[in-house]
């Protein structure tokens, strides 16, 4: 029997050891939410004769709130990887009910004009609509705007020698023009009132087709609606801008750009003919009365110049003014937006389930002919969105998904901060629930993968047809725009860097996949993959 | 942990002695041997009290209860930052064991030996865990302070009932009141259930759970190294 007690005691003392030898905390790996960043806007800068951004763009944050603006990889520094833009809030200082947060994006590109896009976030605002910014190059005429450069001679004091003329030119895109007269013996001053000399001045003007439905994305600010508006009273306040003329003039002496004139100019903007005053059935004509405003790129601010009666000159409607400085000047009619609330839209799109589609929505005057705001939205069922920078009065809107009208309604008052819900009908072709799923392992174990926005278009298509997929937000992004069966090219744009996917076909309802820096890192640019890997895996 | 189970060993080894010591000098007859017998327990599972009837001196049953509340911490590198570590255990059981001495014709060590069995009812069988990031989380050139990081979240259930087996050494025949007993076993627990949540930014890590559910998947029994202070009624 002490054989068996042996036996016993060997075998329970065995059990107990063996028991339990598995760490619990083994491979569990402490996953930060890379989610940092809750409140983002976006904005997309595009050329205006279609060409490519070069990569030195510039882009700084100024105003109240600029110290709460991030890029959206979390640095302070806002990069802007193929003109996109994508800025976060500090999640220490993120908008309440009592403050919504206001700050200017200033966007420098060497040869382009210089933007200065003003913008506000909101309590409940996470996924702001992403502004269209078309970039145009100072010298350059695009589809938009024609352009002029003068020499003016000077004389050794920096006066011009002579009365000097020049306009730009008429066009087939631009039939209007912009004229400026410079009288003799005229000197010029730089911002700080110093008198500028030099063998000549160089003077240029952009004039722009203020009729065209691109005028909203290239306006001062990227919108029609500004925030820092000085009106013809001296208050300041938010306004909407109908413009019938818009022009941008610069002139430098010696590289030094002229901000004042010793004696005033004139400058005659011709205006769009089919221009409609607000209420009026029938376009503007010689008589009628128009306001100049001025904008000043570094402050973002308009202000109020003169009221100007349209004058026929040369067979066109013209506003001929005198002015003593340098800026772009608009013509047309200005519409206070004090007080004003912007209504807020709630999407109701059953049909999407938990997943998301991107819309756009238009916004008229005048019956749906002249357009004066433009957005996009990534949406799901449910989300409301506030639709700023409309104007004050009656507008009717259109919504379109991938291109195709699919609702459309009017808002009589802009500003009285209606709520109204928008269905959004589901396409007539059902659509694939689409899971992409992206899971990162790091030597120290897995990471959740910080938020990007994501493009697509069909594989093959051309570069300009790239369209926003969403935000993929801890790795996943669910969507409604892509199918099964078919193959798309991505594009991801996080920090500085651009990651493009192509010929990636779509074969199930879940694409989930889980890289690592030993896997597999595709047969294109794995290395470039490897490092992309190795840099976010950094940052845990 | 290992300071309790080096203890309990070291209370074994000289529990063992007493028992072998008391045997070679104290034996009564089994007419005179106390039938009902408590038990003060002190074991891994905790401390408690058993009421034991023998009404043989090869059988006997007891039921008891016994509970373990501990609760402590410490801190731990994790990603390379300080993290507190904040843990709170619970067992609490009733208990009903059957003894049997099958070798008390045998002399020396082996006339001791007493196997068990029985089953427990756990009205506590749970485990929880806070763990508290210490350092600063950087994102970017955005720095979030410990303060705000969040919590996570860990806790583990395991049933209500669990059957026990086990063996002991007893003297059934002490010459005192006072004897000590030592027993060791285990509770078949099952597998527990395991949860793991976040707060904050820490609220990623319930894809953890599942890993956190497969490694608690090995705790299934509980060790039992108990000594019991018995004293004859």
């Amino acid at each position: 029997m002490k054989n068996f007690t042996k036996l016993l005691s060997l075998l329970m003392v065995g059990l107990f050891f063996l028991n339990s030898c598995r760490n619990p905390a083994y491979e569990v790996n402490v996953l930060f939410d890379a989610q940092v960043i809750t409140y983002k806007a976006g904005l997309q800068l595009t050329d205006a004769n279609g060409g490519t951004l070069p990569s030195n763009i510039d882009v700084s944050v100024t105003g109240t709130d600029a110290g709460s603006i991030y890029d959206f990889s979390g640095t302070k520094k806002i990069y802007a990887p193929n003109g996109i833009i994508t800025l976060g809030v500090h999640p220490k200082e993120i908008p309440t009910a009592s403050k919504t947060l206001s700050f200017n994006v200033i966007i420098k590109i060497p040869g382009y004009e210089e933007k200065n896009i003003p913008m506000t976030i909101a309590v409940g605002q996470f996924n702001q609509d992403i502004k269209d910014i078309t970039m145009v190059k100072t010298v350059v005429p695009t589809p938009y705007t024609s352009v002029v450069v003068k020499q003016i001679p000077l004389n050794p004091n920096g006066t011009t020698t002579a009365p000097a003329s020049f306009a730009t030119p008429s066009t087939g895109a631009v039939a209007q023009t912009t004229s400026i007269n410079v009288p003799a013996g005229t000197g010029f001053k730089d911002a700080a009132g110093n008198t500028l000399t030099g063998s000549d001045v160089t003077a240029q003007a952009i004039n722009f087709d203020a009729g065209d439905p691109e005028l909203v994305s290239l306006f001062p600010g990227g919108d029609l609606s500004a925030p820092n508006v000085t009106f013809k009273d001296g208050t300041t306040g938010e306004a909407f801008f109908s413009p019938a003329g818009f022009t941008d003039i610069t002139m430098f002496v010696g590289g030094v750009e002229v901000r004042n004139f010793t004696t005033p100019i004139e400058v005659a903007i011709q205006v769009d003919p089919n221009f409609k005053l607000n209420g009026s059935a029938t376009p503007i004509k010689a008589g009628d009365v128009l306001a100049v405003y001025s904008y000043q790129v570094s402050t973002g601010q308009f202000k109020y110049e003169s009221d100007v009666a349209v004058i026929v000159r040369d067979g066109k409607l013209t506003v001929p003014f005198m002015t003593n400085h340098l800026t772009k000047f608009v013509v047309g009619e200005v519409f206070s937006k004090k007080g004003c609330v912007s209504p807020t839209f709630k999407f109701a799109a059953p049909y999407l389930g938990a997943n998301s589609t991107v819309i756009s929505i238009e916004v008229y005057k005048e019956s749906g002919t002249k357009l004066v705001d433009e957005k996009e939205f990534e949406i799901k069922d449910g989300q409301s969105v506030q639709i700023q920078d409309l104007p004050p009065f009656a507008v009717t809107y259109v919504i379109k998904r991938t291109g195709k009208v699919i609702a459309a309604g009017s808002i009589t008052d802009p500003c009285a901060g209606a709520i109204a819900t928008l269905t959004i009908p589901a396409p007539d072709v059902a659509v694939d629930l689409i899971t992409l799923l992206l899971n990162v392992k790091c030597p120290q174990g897995q990471i959740t993968v910080p938020g990007f926005d994501l493009y697509y278009k069909v594989a093959g298509a051309p570069e300009g047809d790239y369209k926003l997929l969403g935000t993929v937000v801890n790795g996943s992004i669910k969507t409604t725009l892509l199918t099964v069966g078919k193959n798309y090219d991505f594009r991801a744009f996080w920090n500085n860097s651009v990651k493009t996917v192509g010929n990636r076909p779509i074969s199930a309802s879940d694409m989930s996949i889980t890289v690592g820096e030993n896997d597999f890192l595709g047969t294109k640019s794995p290395n470039y993959n490897k490092s992309l890997l190795i840099e976010a895996c950094k940052g845990i | 942990m290992k300071r309790t189970i080096t203890i309990l060993s070291l209370s074994l080894l000289l529990a063992l002695g007493t028992q072998v010591n008391a045997q070679s000098t104290a034996t009564i007859d089994s007419a005179a041997r106390s039938k009902v017998t408590i038990s003060a327990t002190v074991a891994t599972q905790g401390v408690g009290l058993d009421l034991k009837y023998a009404p043989t001196p090869q059988f006997a049953v007891r039921v008891g209860a016994s509970i373990l509340p501990i609760s402590g911490g410490g801190v731990y590198k994790v990603r390379s930052e300080p993290t507190d570590v904040d843990f709170d255990v619970n067992f609490a059981n009733a208990h009903l064991m059957f003894d049997w001495h099958p070798f008390l014709k045998e002399t020396g060590l082996s006339r001791k030996v007493v196997v068990t069995a029985g089953a427990a009812y756990f009205w506590e069988a749970k485990g929880d865990v806070v763990v508290s990031y210490r350092g600063t989380y950087k994102y970017g050139d955005i720095l979030i302070p410990s303060s705000d990081l969040g919590q996570l979240y860990g806790s583990v259930e395991w049933k209500k009932v669990a059957p026990y087996l086990g063996f002991g050494f007893e003297n059934v025949f002490p010459s005192k009141k006072f004897n000590v007993g030592f027993a060791v076993g285990t509770y078949y627990l099952g597998e527990p259930d395991a949860t793991l949540t976040g707060t904050n930014y820490l609220s990623q890590n319930t894809s953890n759970q599942q890993q956190l559910q497969k490694n608690m998947s090995y705790y299934r029994f509980m060790p039992v190294l108990q000594i019991n202070l018995n004293f004859g009624l």
